[in-house]
């Protein structure tokens, strides 16, 4: 059994039409083991990062910010009121005018080692679906560790609904979408929020795609070996993130979903959940899944087949509806795509 | 625990249904008593079997003489052979129809990939008929077989597996004539033809054949009400049907622990997975069987099959495939079928079976 374990090979593992995004995926590996070792010291560690990070902003410098995107600041929430200010953007379709909208709210990933926002296009988004669409930036664990990142998602969608009038949103739908880390604090974010009462108002959806859900190594697919995003990355990312603050044995849902009981997710949102056949994290998400169904949320799984960790995303990003090649990608962003509309469409929240 | 006692019943289309599905969610709870009635004639062990096989039977064929009727077409485009038996069975000839798709020129191009259809009816009925297999042979452009195998009413396991096999291997047997490809066969099952299909799926393995995939809707991977979800139940099928089905399909076999695979998918260890089809299971959100299908689902993933699973929210079991082939209007449906159908396609065009994971191991 440990031969099928080590899931590098894209000629053997992935689905043909993602061959060549599980190669690109997976073709520079960042080597995070030195960005924890304890025998480094901490500013050392840091700058590798930055490093990174300014590489990225630099190649990104070309391209422009969008026009009309509006920045707004957030102060910290009840938890840690001295937290430092997150600055929220925001894009409004160009011809809505006034009419409260509907809100895409998304949570940028980077293994909670990074934290770059807009992946996607917001006007392109806030158009396709009319909606205010929106992201922030949240501490990594560089900065600060748990429960720093979700106090400052928590800040942004208080500041959401306590704003929506002045910032022409409609509170009862906001929905949260992110994609790995994204989607780990996206599903952890809800059962923070849900201790709040939502703050008056439940998110409308949460679509997390490939989310990080657990990092205990008890799943079968948690010992996935991938030099994109392995078992080893999962536990890597996941100790930094723990840190001291918390006991590995009490680790509360608000810093990995899947420690949830299914009290716990009794009254979340509707919740859907994508996953990939070669990701070390899609038995966990499956597990955590049936908790979200046995409670009675409404709940959507997902495990794609023939994929890591972000070649699918890659394939599906890049996929548009007429590409008649690029099947397997447009079906999933078909389904991505008509999960965000069937959340703004319908109340499926189960109150 | 209160409030989970109040989250098991599922029957109320309001609550729990996806809007765009409540229609078929809510027009099938008119047929709860009905269908609760069936059951516990079909399956009730203190009426004589011959009695309740008789009374399954006999609605069965009144049910099909009657969509034959309505829809003539699935009789006339219908090929009947008899598949000689399966080598665990010899003597008994299994019936296999088989649908061309309706611009096919009698295999004289390529030959056609097949979907191998298990068809559902709750264990008592093979309904191939009534789920448009012509219907299926047209929309997905493939040719569609489908042994006939006796219910669970006419003998217990492996009566409907030697069936499936015996029909299986006539097609392999018989490509050139038929104007198939053998080598581009694909599982398909429905509700209780699910768990058919998967399990077919390893006997087919013992036997060293390969089918292209198994791809199935409203999926059972277990008989056994030993999953969390097992609690959940649905007027459309829940544990306690199940169960019910499976105590006349397995006979004193249903409790064991170390059944085989072929009586229930999820009997298999991760070992009995290795070098299976590829295997793509869609399973409803608001009823029993889905924490069985993820626990089958861990198992393929141990063993590298390639694997795919789909939990669909607000629909009862079948609920949403159900609205998806009868309402085409409803985007929910026409995304589950758009991923349904891309998944038998995907299997038909991509050579998915991971041959090399046999290779590594031997």
């Amino acid at each position: 059994m440990t031969k099928v374990l080590e899931r590098n090979d894209p000629t053997r593992w992935a689905h043909p039409e993602l061959v060549q995004a599980w190669e690109m995926a997976t073709a520079m590996p960042p080597d995070m083991a030195s960005w924890v070792d304890p025998d480094v010291p901490f500013e050392d560690r840091k700058k590798l990062v930055d490093d990174i990070i300014n590489q990225f902003n630099e190649m990104m410098a070309g391209a422009p910010m969008p026009e009309g995107l509006e920045e707004y600041e957030v102060s910290g929430c009840e938890e840690e009121p001295d937290a430092p200010t997150v600055i929220l953007q925001m894009m409004r379709p160009e011809e809505a005018g006034d009419k409260p909208l509907p809100v895409l709210l998304t949570i940028p990933g980077g293994g909670l080692f990074t934290c770059i926002p807009w992946n996607t296009d917001p006007k392109k988004e806030a158009e396709d679906f009319d909606c205010v669409s929106a992201t922030f930036l949240y501490r990594t664990t560089f900065e600060a560790p748990f429960p720093a990142a979700i106090n400052d998602c928590a800040a942004v969608y208080k500041y959401l609904v306590e704003h929506a009038s002045e910032l022409r949103i409609d509170p009862d739908r906001i929905q949260l979408h992110g994609e790995s880390s994204g989607g780990h604090l996206a599903l952890a974010l809800c059962h923070r929020l849900k201790a709040h009462d939502y703050y008056g108002h439940i998110p409308c959806g949460v679509i997390a795609r490939v989310p990080i859900v657990d990092e205990r190594t008890i799943y079968p697919s948690s010992h996935i070996d991938n030099i994109g995003w392995g078992g080893v990355d999962v536990h890597i990312s996941s100790e930094a993130w723990l840190h001291k603050n918390t006991n590995p044995a009490r680790v509360p849902a608000e810093a990995f979903a899947n420690h949830a009981s299914v009290e716990e997710c009794v009254g979340l949102p509707p919740t859907c959940i994508h996953t990939n056949e070669c990701d070390p994290c899609s038995d966990p998400c499956m597990v955590y899944a049936m908790k979200l169904k046995e409670a009675g949320v409404y709940t959507m799984l997902h495990c794609w087949a023939g994929s890591e960790h972000t070649s699918l995303g890659m394939a599906t990003f890049e996929a548009s509806y007429d590409d008649p090649v690029a099947s397997y990608g447009r079906r999933v962003k078909r389904v991505v795509d008509d999960e965000i509309r069937d959340f703004f469409t319908y109340d499926l929240t189960r109150r | 625990m209160d409030i989970f006692e109040k989250l098991y019943d599922r029957d109320d289309a309001e609550k729990w249904a996806h809007p765009e599905i409540a229609g078929i969610y809510a027009g099938l709870a008119e047929f709860k008593d009905v269908l609760a009635n069936t059951l516990d004639l079909y399956y009730n062990p203190d009426i004589p079997l011959e009695e309740r096989r008789r009374a399954a039977h006999e609605a069965s064929v009144m049910l099909r003489k009657g969509y034959e009727e309505a829809v003539p077409e699935v009789v006339t485009r219908r090929k009947t052979f008899m598949a000689p038996g399966c080598p665990e069975e010899p003597d008994k000839d299994a019936e296999l129809v088989l649908y061309l798709p309706k611009d096919a020129d009698g295999g004289a191009d390529k030959p056609l990939p097949v979907l191998f259809f298990v068809a559902g009816g709750g264990m008592f009925d093979c309904q191939i008929e009534l789920s448009g297999p012509h219907d299926m042979a047209d929309r997905l452009g493939c040719a569609v077989a489908a042994a006939r195998y006796r219910t669970a009413l006419e003998a217990p396991y492996p009566a409907a597996i030697n069936d499936l096999h015996a029909g299986y291997q006539y097609l392999v047997g018989h490509a050139e004539e038929l104007g198939i490809d053998a080598d581009n066969i694909v599982l398909y099952g429905e509700s209780s033809g699910t768990n058919l299909a998967l399990s077919l799926a390893h006997r087919l393995k013992r036997f060293g054949f390969r089918p292209r995939g198994c791809v199935t809707a409203s999926t059972f991977a277990d008989n056994r009400p030993m999953f969390a979800t097992s609690t959940i139940t649905s007027f459309n099928w829940d544990a306690r049907m199940q169960w019910m089905a499976s105590q006349t399909y397995l006979g004193n076999k249903n409790v064991f622990a170390f059944n085989s695979p072929e009586m229930y998918p999820n009997y298999a260890t991760p070992e009995d997975c290795i070098g299976l089809c590829p295997t793509i299971m869609h399973t409803d959100a608001e009823e029993a069987n889905s924490a069985s299908c993820e626990e089958y689902s861990f198992k393929l993933s141990k063993a590298g099959v390639y694997h795919e699973l789909h939990l669909w929210g607000g629909s009862m079991h079948h609920t949403v495939h159900m609205t998806a082939t009868s309402d085409p209007e409803s985007d929910y449906g026409k995304r589950y079928l758009s991923v349904l159908e891309g998944n038998i396609h995907d299997c038909m065009k991509y050579d998915l079976r991971r041959q090399w994971i046999e290779d590594l191991l031997d």
